[in-house]
C-alpha cells in the first residue's frame, strides 16, 4: 500500500484532517501526520525532521505521497527529501494537491490498492469538484465504444453522494475493466470515470435521476454484476446500511472454495499484472502487422517454455499448457485480427483485445461450467500476448526473481500460466478470487500439490506483503495474520497432511545400504526456521540473512540481529544453522550501503566483496553472530568467494571482531565453524586452497550455473541454458566434493537442484555430505534418498561425468531411478 | 583574529541574545507584510541552537555548522527553518575537512550556503527576501578575498554593513516569494524581515570577530 503523509503548520487541523479521511476509508491504511513546530508541536510551524519520522514509519515499496499546506509545509517537505537516502525519493511523491480534498482522495485511492502515481494523480483533481462549480468542466471522457452498459434510477434520497461514491470507487478499483458513469437524461451531463470520487461526486446523480453504467474490458461483465448488486442494495434503500465492514476478521478464518488440498502459510504476494493502455489506430498497418505476429510467436514461446518445464512432473497438465498454443494458431482469430489491422488500421494492442474478449465472451455464454472456464486461459493468453506487443517482459518472471522467500500468491485468477510459470520454491499456495476445481489452474496446482483456494473477496488483491495468510486447501479456509495459536493448528493439520500424504521415515536419513545424506533446509526468516524444524530438517544449512536489512533505512543494530539469531536457532532447537553473510548486491540495493552502478551487477560488487568493503555493517553481523553463538550452535559462511585473498581477509576480519569482543568481555563462540560457499567456477577449481581455511564448504549451485555457464539468472530467453544438471556444473560440484574430502572437510549442496529429486541420485553418487532443500521438499527427498543405494550411485554417477548435455543427464538419471 | 572553530561558535551563542533581543522588532516587520512568526521562530531556533551547544562540543566546523542546521530544521518552524537549515547544511559541506577558514573560504562557505537558499526557496534577487541581503554581502567578502591578505574581522565587518545596505534597499520592492508575496503592492514601504535576519547574523558575526 502507498503511505500518506499529510504535512501541515497546525496539529490540531493535521489531525481532524486524518478523522475526515477515516471517514471517507473503511479499511486503515499507512497515514501519518507531520505538523506543528516547537516543543510537543504545539506551536504553528512545521519540521523538517519530523517529516522525514513520518515518511520512514510508512515508507514501503508502494512509495509514499506527502500532501502539505502552504509555504513553509513545501520548503520543509523538500528540506525532508533532501534529508532522506538518494533512492527513496523517487518512491517519493511531494503531491501538489489541495489539502483537505486532496487528503481525502488519496486516502480512498490508497485504501483501494491503487499504485503510487495513480493516487497523486487523483489527489490532484480533486480540486476539480469546485472548479466546476466556478469553472468551465474539464474535458469529459469518453465511454469506448462496444461497451456493456445498465440504466439504474436512483431511489435514495441524498443522491449519489460522498460516502456511496468512495464505496463505489473502492469496488471499481477491484477490477481491470474501465467503468463509466453518466447521466443519459439530462443533455450536456459530463461522463464520469468510476476511478474516479471527484468525478463521481460531480456527476451531481440525485433521487429520481437515471444514471447509466458501461463497463469495458475484459472483466467488464464481472465488474457490471458487482456494481448492480451494489447499486441495488445501496441506492434503493434509505440510508440505514452501515458501512461494509472487511468480510473477514483475525481470528476466525475465511471460508473460500476449495481448489487443490493441502496447508500453507506465509507472507503474502499479490500478483496483478495490468494489461497496458493501447493505442487505436496504427500509424503503418503492415508493419503493425508484423509486430503482431512477432507477438504471438513470443508468447507462443513463453507457453511452450512453460509446457516444457511441466512435461517433467505433470505431463497432463503440460498438455493442458500446450492447448494454448491452439489459440494462437486459430485461423478464425488470425483472420478477424487481420482485417481489423489491415483493413480497419486499428493498433495491434486495440484490436488483440477487441477480438479476444470476444472469443472470451462466447465462452462465458456458454451452458456447460466446465467449457466455461476455458474463458479463464483465454485471460491469461490474452495478457500474455498484450505484454509481448509491449516489449514487457512476462512480469511472473520480475515477479519471480523478486521474490526472495516463499510465498501465498493473490493472484485474481488461478490460470494454468501463472501456477505453472512460478518455481515451486516460491510458491506455497494460491489464493485467487475467481476460480473453478475444474478449472485448468485447479487441475495443475491439485498435481503440483500446491494448497489453494478461490473466492475470496477482490480487496485480498491490496494486501500487503506485512500480511501473513494460512490457507487451508482441502477445507477452503484462509486465515488472515493467524496467531501463534492458528500456526500451531495449520502446523498441526499440515503434519497430518502430510503424514497422510506421503508417509516418510523420520530423520536423520540414511540410504538403503545404510549411508548418511544429511539433508538441511534453506530459511530466509524466523518463519521459515519454524517451517524447517516442523518439516524435521536436520540443520538449516543455508539462512539468508538479507530479511533483516531489506527494506529499511538504517542497518539492524548487534543487539536486534542477535535477538533474530536467538530466535532461529531456539526455533531448530539444537540443530546447527549456518548463517550466511549478508549476501546483497546484483538484484537487491539496500539504501545504507552505497553502491556505484554497474554494468553487470552479477558480475560486480555483491556478497562478500560488499561486506568488505562495508566494514561497520560486516562487523555488527560478525559479531552478532558470534556473540548470538555463544550458547547456541551458530556457524558463519561466506558467500561470493571468488579469491583466496576474499576468504584470508575475512578470516582476518573475524579474528579481528572475535578480539574485540574478548576486550569488551562479551560471551560469544570462539572458535566458530566457519563455511565457504562455493558459487563461482574459480573457487570450485581452487576448493583445494580454499578447504584448509574452512570447515565446511557449501556448492550454491544457482550461482555456480550462471556463472559456468554464462547465462544470466530468471533471464526469460535463457532458460533452456541454465541447468544445473548440466555436466560442466557437476564437474565442478565433483572437484570440489574430491578437494573438501580430501582435506577432510564435509561439503555440501545448496541451490534449486538439491531440492530436484532427479539431481538427488547424482549428488549422492557425486558423494556430497549434505543438502539444504526447500522445507517443502524434504518428504520427497527424504524418500528418495531412502530407496537409493550409495554405492550403485557412485559406480554410476563417474560415467554421468562423461556425458555432454543436461538433457543427457536427466535422461540417465531417470533410468537410473527406475532401475531402483 | 583567526576563523576558527572557537569564533563559529562563539558566533553561533551570541545568536541567541541577539534574537531575542531583536525578536520583537521582527515581529513587528514581519506583521506589517507576513504572519508575524518570523522573530520568535528565529529566537527559538537560535536558543535550541544554543543548548545544543552546551550539551554537545563539535570537534570541527563541519560538525558545529551541521548541527545549528539540523537544529534549526527541527525548532524554527516557519520558512526560514528550511531556509537557514539548508544554509548551514550546504555550508557545513563546504567546510569540509577545514580546521581554520581563510577569507577566501568564506566566500566559498557562503555561496555554497546562499545556493542552499536559492535552492530551496527558488527566490531570485529583487524578489524581497533574505538573498537581497546574502548578494551584497558576499560581493563584499569576494572584495576582500582578493586583497592578500584578508582580515577576517574587517571582512565581516564589509559584510554586515553590505547586508544592511541590501536589507534597506528592500524597502521599496514588491514581495514575490513566501506569504509576504499575498500582500501584492501593499508589500511596497515594508522592509522584508527574512533580509533584517541576515543582517542581524552577519551584524553579530562582525561584533564576536572584533572582540577576539
Amino acid at each position: 500500500m502507498v503511505g500518506l503523509v499529510i504535512v501541515s503548520h497546525s496539529r490540531r487541523l493535521a489531525e481532524a484532517l486524518l478523522g475526515l479521511t477515516a471517514q471517507v476509508c473503511p479499511t486503515p491504511i499507512p497515514v501519518r501526520v507531520a505538523a506543528g513546530a516547537g516543543p510537543d508541536h504545539a506551536e504553528i510551524g512545521t519540521d523538517a525532521t519530523q517529516i522525514v519520522e513520518a515518511i520512514q514509519e510508512v515508507y514501503g515499496p508502494d512509495g509514499v505521497v506527502v500532501l502539505m499546506d502552504l509555504g513553509s509545509a513545501i520548503l520543509s517537505a523538500e528540506t525532508a527529501l533532501d534529508l532522506l537516502p538518494d533512492d527513496w525519493r523517487k518512491a517519493i511523491r511531494l503531491c501538489p494537491a489541495p489539502l483537505v480534498e486532496g487528503a481525502l482522495s488519496a486516502a480512498v485511492q490508497i485504501g483501494s490498492g491503487q499504485k503510487l502515481d495513480a493516487v497523486c494523480r487523483e489527489a490532484c483533481r480533486a480540486l476539480d469538484a469546485k472548479l466546476v462549480q466556478i469553472e468551465p468542466e474539464p474535458p469529459p471522457p469518453s465511454v469506448p465504444p462496444g461497451a456493456l452498459e445498465s440504466l439504474f434510477t436512483v431511489t435514495k434520497p441524498h443522491g449519489l453522494h460522498a460516502r456511496p461514491a468512495a464505496r463505489l470507487v473502492q469496488l471499481i478499483a477491484g477490477f481491470r475493466a474501465e467503468v463509466y458513469f453518466r447521466r443519459p437524461k439530462s443533455p450536456g451531463s459530463r461522463v464520469a470515470s468510476g476511478r474516479s470520487l471527484t468525478s463521481l461526486v460531480t456527476l451531481g446523480a440525485r433521487q429520481g435521476d437515471v444514471i447509466a453504467v458501461s463497463t469495458s474490458g475484459d472483466d467488464a461483465r464481472q465488474a457490471l454484476d458487482a456494481i448492480r448488486d451494489f447499486l441495488r442494495a445501496e441506492l434503493a434503500e434509505e440510508e440505514l446500511a452501515e458501512p461494509s465492514q472487511p468480510q473477514f476478521e483475525a481470528g476466525r478464518p475465511f471460508g473460500a472454495l476449495p481448489l487443490s488440498p493441502g496447508v500453507a502459510w506465509g507472507p503474502a504476494y499479490v500478483y496483478d499484472p495490468s494489461v497496458p493502455v493501447v493505442d487505436e489506430s496504427a500509424a503503418d498497418p503492415d508493419a503493425e502487422w508484423t509486430r503482431f505476429l512477432k507477438a504471438v510467436d513470443v508468447a507462443k514461446e513463453a507457453i511452450r517454455a512453460r509446457a516444457k518445464s511441466l512435461a517433467a512432473c505433470a505431463p497432463a497438465e503440460a498438455e493442458i499448457v500446450e492447448t494454448h498454443l491452439l489459440t494462437l494458431e486459430d485461423p478464425v482469430i488470425l483472420s478477424r485480427m487481420r482485417d481489423s489491422i489491415l483493413a480497419s488500421r486499428k493498433a495491434a494492442g486495440w484490436a488483440w483485445g477487441n477480438v479476444i474478449d470476444e472469443v472470451i465472451a462466447s465462452y462465458e455464454s456458454l451452458e456447460d461450467p466446465y467449457l466455461r472456464q476455458r474463458a479463464a486461459d483465454l485471460r491469461g493468453i490474452r495478457t500474455q500476448v498484450h505484454q509481448a506487443l509491449t516489449d514487457k517482459t512476462d512480469s511472473r518472471d520480475d515477479f519471480a526473481r523478486a521474490l526472495s522467500q516463499p510465498v501465498i500468491v493473490i493472484a485474481r485468477e488461478s490460470s494454468p500460466g501463472l501456477i505453472a510459470g512460478l518455481p515451486r520454491r516460491v510458491l506455497l499456495g494460491v489464493i485467487s478470487v475467481e476460480g473453478q476445481p475444474t478449472s485448468h489452474g485447479a487441475i495443475i496446482a491439485r498435481s503440483l500439490r500446491i494448497p489453494a483456494v478461490s473466492g475470496v473477496p477482490a480487496s485480498f488483491l491490496s494486501l500487503g506483503p506485512e500480511t501473513v495468510i494460512g490457507l487451508d486447501g482441502a477445507t477452503g479456509q484462509v486465515w488472515l495474520n493467524p496467531d501463534a495459536e492458528e500456526i500451531r493448528e495449520l502446523g498441526r493439520r499440515k503434519g497430518e497432511s502430510t503424514t497422510s500424504l506421503e508417509a516418510r521415515p523420520p530423520g536423520p536419513w540414511r540410504t538403503r545400504d545404510g549411508e548418511r545424506l544429511e539433508i538441511a533446509a534453506n530459511a530466509g526468516s524466523v518463519e521459515g526456521a519454524r517451517v524447517a524444524a516442523l518439516e524435521q530438517a536436520e540443520a538449516i544449512g543455508l539462512l539468508r540473512t538479507e530479511f533483516m536489512y531489506l527494506n529499511r533505512l538504517e542497518p539492524p543494530t548487534e543487539q536486534e540481529q542477535i535477538a533474530t539469531l536467538e530466535e532461529i536457532a531456539a526455533a531448530m532447537t539444537g540443530r546447527p544453522v549456518f548463517v550466511r553473510s549478508l549476501d546483497v548486491g546484483g538484484d537487491k540495493p539496500v539504501p545504507f550501503l552505497p553502491r556505484l552502478p554497474e554494468q553487470n551487477p552479477y558480475l560486480g560488487v555483491r556478497g562478500i566483496r560488499l561486506s568488505l568493503r562495508s566494514r561497520t555493517v560486516f562487523r555488527h553481523q560478525i559479531r552478532a553472530v558470534l556473540r548470538a553463538g555463544a550458547e547456541n550452535d551458530l556457524r558463519l559462511m561466506l558467500p561470493m568467494v571468488s579469491a583466496l585473498e576474499d576468504l584470508v581477509r575475512s578470516r582476518a576480519f573475524i579474528e579481528e571482531c572475535h578480539r574485540e569482543l574478548l576486550e569488551e568481555n562479551l560471551a560469544h563462540r570462539w572458535p566458530i565453524p566457519l563455511a565457504v560457499m562455493i558459487e563461482t567456477p574459480s573457487a570450485a577449481l581452487i576448493a583445494a586452497s580454499l578447504a584448509p581455511l574452512v570447515d565446511f564448504l557449501s556448492i550454491g549451485t544457482n550461482d555456480l550455473t550462471q556463472y559456468t555457464l554464462a547465462a544470466e539468472r530468471g533471464h526469460p530467453q535463457l532458460s533452456e541454458y541454465l541447468d544445473s544438471l548440466h555436466p560442466s556444473v557437476l564437474q565442478l560440484i565433483g572437484k570440489t566434493v574430491e578437494a573438501g574430502h580430501q582435506a577432510g572437510k564435509q561439503v555440501g549442496v545448496c541451490g534449486e537442484i538439491a531440492s530436484d529429486p532427479v539431481a538427488t541420485p547424482i549428488l549422492l553418487g557425486l558423494q556430497v555430505d549434505e543438502i539444504s532443500i526447500e522445507p517443502a521438499a524434504i518428504g520427497t527427498i527424504s524418500r528418495v534418498v531412502s530407496g537409493l543405494s550409495a554405492e550403485k550411485a557412485r559406480d554410476w554417477a563417474r560415467g554421468v561425468l562423461k556425458l555432454a548435455t543436461a538433457k543427457e543427464v536427466r535422461e540417465a538419471s531417470a533410468a537410473f531411478a527406475s532401475a531402483v | 583574529m583567526k576563523l576558527t572553530i572557537d569564533f563559529f561558535i562563539a558566533w553561533l551563542r551570541s545568536l541567541r541574545q541577539c534574537f531575542s533581543e531583536n525578536r520583537d522588532y521582527l515581529t513587528r516587520l514581519d506583521s506589517a507584510i507576513g504572519d508575524a512568526d518570523h522573530g520568535i521562530n528565529m529566537e527559538r531556533g537560535f536558543s535550541a541552537v544554543y543548548e545544543q551547544l552546551e550539551k554537545q562540543s563539535p570537534k570541527t566546523v563541519e560538525e558545529l555548522l551541521k548541527l545549528t542546521a539540523m537544529t534549526l530544521i527541527r525548532t524554527v518552524g516557519g520558512a526560514s527553518g528550511p531556509l537557514y537549515g539548508t544554509f548551514f547544511l550546504r555550508a557545513s559541506a563546504a567546510t569540509s575537512g577545514k580546521s581554520e577558514l581563510a577569507v577566501e573560504d568564506l566566500v566559498t562557505l557562503f555561496e555554497a550556503g546562499l545556493g542552499g537558499i536559492i535552492q530551496r526557496g527558488k527566490a531570485e534577487p529583487g524578489d524581497k527576501t533574505m538573498v537581497d541581503a546574502w548578494i551584497p554581502a558576499i560581493a563584499a567578502v569576494k572584495a576582500c578575498a582578493a586583497q592578500s591578505p584578508g582580515d577576517p574581522a574587517e571582512t565581516l565587518q564589509k559584510a554586515a554593513e553590505a547586508a544592511e545596505t541590501g536589507m534597506r534597499n528592500t524597502i521599496p520592492l514588491q514581495a514575490r516569494k513566501g506569504r509576504a508575496s499575498y500582500l501584492g503592492e501593499r508589500s511596497v514601504g515594508h522592509q522584508d524581515p527574512g533580509a533584517t535576519s541576515t543582517f542581524l547574523m552577519l551584524d553579530a558575526a562582525a561584533r564576536v570577530a572584533e572582540n577576539s
